[in-house]
């Protein structure tokens, strides 16, 4: 269990002082898989490393399991070393003067723990980098290495486990790969871990629940569905991938509601009323044979691109107006052609604007 | 956060008030002050009063007023600054010219840097000038006699005694470092500017004097500065060539006021304090140079792949020049030093000076009062000196890259501690003497005051290696071992201390060597019983035989290149295995 409670932290920038973490809450249900997902800046680095006492918030309190590790009211903070915590970094940072064998046994030498050789060859081995146990860890690979580190992560049991965005130096196709095994890693341990990622995709494959962050703040929590299918935000919306956000003015209706938007008048299952903003997946704008009904709308194709199994459209009323974007499996279209689109009302949801 | 305030608090551990950072910045505010601040200031006690050190002061006007009321000190300062300029001038001309051949053309003289870092560790500076005494002396030089009986010339045609000989000996001694220097300017900047320059249809010429030369302006009005202090601080020069052409500079001054029968140290204390003025304002100015030098390009951290300019037909003509000139720094004194060690007396080469050739010399050598235990202390004291600075260099290096408290007191140690860069040794030896005649601390007259005069002349060097390596150290592989569950003495201890070895090492040694060739402070702190290697050749200088001194350091020679090797060995085998 990780519990972090109004923890805030400024940074000196120049002359000004800019909120890194502007009072943040939470809490990891233990054995879950807790995200914090946002753009370069966000924090969420920051507040990983608080949470590991590498950096000190200036208030608030964060726990780990049933010790408090830091409060700023009652002057507690415990140095990293006696957190228990387990970590992989960014640069993996195996230490290229030992073994694999002496990097992942290191932290049971060091916290004394018992039974070092049969504990880190079973960490080795859950891995499956039991055959390079002797090997210098500067001779192994992007992905190895990370292992490595994984194993080390884990080999205390710790109460927690931290992950600083570990798979942002593997190539795509690696990334992928470790993506798979870590949540099958995760499901063997079932470790409380804290994860910190720029990439949505990773976030919604490995996730319990996913913290969207901007400017030092929680702009939406929920669960990898929940945000991807119902996010409240315009923020959430577009960070975890290719929303088309239209605004509007509102009428609510016995049934849903209708918004008058650049787009023409769309019709939405739910209901809400005066300025609001749209969204919906290019997935769930679909091309149809003809215009028949409400949310139909007949385009022009501004430009498309060949994604491999999908084919996205960017379309646009005749007259102008909005660009929507368009996912779908459809052969090359002729520029400037005419088709028709229709969004379905299931699919559009109406968002609020983040308090900021 | 119900569930929070639920479960049951763990008995709080109480944050340290002070963290154990804070104790090792204070330590080393202490140690490096101490070092530094009060060899300097007691030189303002010493020029304020006219009465020896340890005894009852009594404060005057009449030491200042004494020292700087000759004629005689201000014409040694005015040969000092033109003697200083001459030989700045030179070295970084030529020391620019050869780190633009290594890093910016095809030449072949790529190859030889190693040997410019090499030269000044085998040749340090006594042996150098005492390769060129041995050359162009007017009576016994190499290249005098050769001139006299092979083609008859009776006149000396090259006088290494007088102005230019000064400077000449000057420039060779600060080259390799000059070099050294200007390398990493050449090495940072990027070649897309000057490619630019070209592609806008500017000539070589034209890109070399509106773009290269203003970019680099600042580092080389830097060094300028840098080199101009380092020659005005030099002794070796003006004591084995300046004295006996009676060619009085500034620094011999200092020297003859402190050798004086007794010992004037008021004075001396008087003209060193000028001296730090003058250095500060250096320093001052150096600042000034290269403070916005962030408004040049060639500060940035990126390393370029540089394209290579071709020398085409220059190029022989190119190593040519590079190959004389390290025959010049190295070659020839080895050379001429070795032969005078075989040889009963001074002569030129001959079929009939090669029946003479004898081994004599050393058994002389060895014999003579003090040599061998000359050598015994400097190796001790230059270990000894490499260990203390490495320690502390490096400490200073690991709080100014990885603590976050106390930044202003870090900063102050790191200022602190490169200071010593632009203060000439002489300075440190003067002080140094004076306050430990003052001080109830009996170590003037024992090694202990020659360690620290070490510890803290070559300090700037232990920082400026350590902290070079350990920003190479990426912070999360500490980071990792504290959350491994390591206390700080094991991060230090099992991370930074096995991943820093090579560096700290390179440290060491560098210390060592630089120590082991240190004459200017160790010249005002040796007695009987302490004499270290450097300042032994001086006095060899002074009342020995050439031949015999030949031999000595032809002997150490030895010794200090089989160390170096050794070193570099030990070295290669603490190297981290990639």
């Amino acid at each position: 269990m990780i519990g972090v409670r109004d923890v805030a932290k400024r940074f000196a920038a120049g002359q000004e002082r800019v909120h890194a973490l502007a009072g943040i809450g939470f809490e990891v249900e233990s054995h879950s898989f807790f995200t914090l997902l946002g753009p370069s800046g966000c924090g969420k680095s920051t507040l990983l490393r608080c949470v590991a006492g590498l950096e000190t918030p200036d208030r608030g309190e964060i726990r780990i399991g049933n010790r408090q590790v830091f409060s700023s009211d009652a002057g507690i903070n415990l140095a990293p070393n006696r957190r228990r915590i387990g970590m992989v970094f960014q640069s993996y940072a195996i230490w290229p003067h030992m073994t694999v064998y002496q990097n992942v046994a290191f932290p049971l030498e060091v916290q004394r723990e018992p039974d070092v050789r049969a504990r880190t060859l079973r960490a080795l081995d859950l891995v499956g980098l039991g055959a390079l146990a002797d090997r210098y860890a500067s001779r192994l690979s992007g992905g190895q290495q990370q292992r490595v580190a994984f194993a080390r992560a884990i080999v205390a049991e710790p109460e927690v486990l931290l992950l600083d965005e570990p798979l942002s130096n593997l190539d795509a196709a690696l990334r992928e790969q470790m993506c798979a095994e870590l949540r099958k890693l995760h499901e063997r341990v079932r470790l409380t871990t804290l994860y910190v990622t720029h990439d949505q995709s990773e976030a919604l494959s490995l996730s319990d629940r996913i913290a969207v962050m901007r400017d030092g703040r929680f702009v939406e929590v929920g669960t990898p569905e929940t945000l991807w299918k119902h996010p409240r935000t315009v923020f959430a919306a577009q960070f975890l991938g290719g929303a088309n956000i239209l605004t509007g003015e509102a009428h609510a209706q016995s049934v849903g509601s209708t918004v008058r938007t650049g787009f023409g008048v769309l019709q939405t299952a739910r209901t809400a009323s005066g300025p609001v903003s749209l969204f919906v997946r290019p997935e769930h704008v679909t091309l149809v044979d003809r215009a028949d009904g409400p949310n139909h709308f007949v385009c022009r194709v501004v430009s498309q691109r060949f994604l491999g199994d999908l084919r996205h459209v960017e379309l646009q009323l005749p007259d102008g107006g909005p660009v929507l974007g368009c996912r779908t499996r459809t052969g090359a279209l002729a520029p400037d052609s005419a088709v028709t689109a229709f969004i379905d009302p299931a699919h559009l949801e109406v968002l609020q604007e983040e308090a900021r | 956060m119900a569930t929070l305030d639920a479960v049951a608090i763990a008995p709080p551990r109480r944050a340290l008030r002070v963290p154990p950072g804070a104790w090792l910045v204070a330590l080393l505010v202490v140690a490096v002050g101490w070092l530094i601040v009060p060899p300097l200031a007691i030189l303002v006690y010493g020029s304020a009063t006219d009465t020896p050190p340890a005894v009852a002061p009594h404060f005057t006007l009449d030491t200042l007023r004494y020292a700087f009321g000759r004629p005689r000190i201000w014409n040694a300062l005015a040969n000092s600054a033109l003697y200083a300029a001459a030989t700045a001038t030179l070295v970084l001309g030529i020391g620019g010219f050869l780190a633009w051949l290594v890093e910016r053309t095809d030449s072949s003289v790529r190859r030889l840097t190693d040997l410019f870092t090499l030269a000044p560790i085998l040749m340090p500076s006594v042996l150098l000038i005492s390769g060129w005494i041995l050359l162009l002396g007017p009576k016994s030089g190499m290249v005098n006699l050769i001139a006299r009986d092979w083609f008859g010339r009776t006149d000396p045609v090259l006088d290494i005694y007088s102005f230019w000989g000064m400077v000449w000996v000057g420039t060779l001694q600060e080259l390799p470092l000059a070099f050294l220097w200007l390398w990493p300017a050449f090495r940072a900047m990027n070649p897309d500017l000057e490619e630019a320059g070209r592609a806008a249809g500017a000539s070589f010429g034209t890109v070399m004097r509106r773009i290269t030369l203003p970019i680099l302006r600042p580092t080389i009005l830097g060094a300028w500065i840098i080199f101009f202090i380092y020659s005005l601080g030099a002794l070796s020069v003006p004591l084995l060539i300046g004295l006996p052409a009676k060619i009085f500079l500034y620094s011999t001054e200092i020297y003859l006021a402190y050798r004086r029968v007794p010992s004037d140290l008021n004075i001396a204390s008087a003209y060193s304090i000028l001296f730090l003025l003058v250095t500060f304002i250096s320093i001052w100015a150096y600042r000034r140079a290269t403070a916005d030098s962030t408004r040049f390009v060639t500060v940035t951290g990126k390393a370029y792949r540089p394209r290579l300019i071709q020398l085409g037909r220059w190029q022989i003509l190119v190593t040519a020049l590079a190959v004389v000139l390290l025959l010049l720094i190295a070659g020839l004194p080895l050379f001429v030093l070795v032969w005078n060690a075989f040889l009963p007396y001074p002569q030129a080469p001959s079929i009939a000076s090669i029946k003479l050739l004898t081994t004599r010399n050393f058994a002389a050598a060895l014999d003579y009062g003090p040599a061998i235990r000359a050598v015994g202390n400097s190796v001790m004291l230059g270990l000894a000196a490499g260990v203390v600075s490495t320690v502390l260099g490096g400490l200073i290096a690991w709080c100014a890259l990885r603590l976050t408290i106390a930044r202003r007191w870090i900063a102050l140690v790191d200022q602190l501690a490169t200071a010593p860069l632009a203060i000439p040794g002489m300075i440190f030896g003067v002080g140094l003497a004076w306050l430990y005649l003052v001080l109830p601390v009996p170590i003037y007259g024992s090694l202990w005051i020659l360690l620290l005069a070490y510890v803290a002349i070559h300090l700037p060097f232990a920082v400026r290696i350590c902290s070079s390596g350990l920003t190479q150290l990426h912070p999360e592989l500490e980071e990792a071992g504290a959350v491994a569950g390591a206390g700080w003495f094991a991060r230090l201890w099992r991370i930074v201390l096995r991943l820093a070895a090579p560096t700290l090492m390179a440290s060491l040694l560098y210390v060592a060597l630089r120590s082991f060739r240190e004459y200017a402070a160790s010249i005002f702190l040796t007695a009987p019983g302490t004499e270290v290697f450097a300042v032994l050749v001086l006095d060899m200088w002074e009342g020995g035989n050439s031949n015999i001194l030949s031999a000595y350091v032809t002997m150490v020679m030895a010794l200090i290149s089989v160390g170096a090797l050794v070193a570099s060995w030990l070295g290669r085998r603490l190297g981290v295995q990639a």
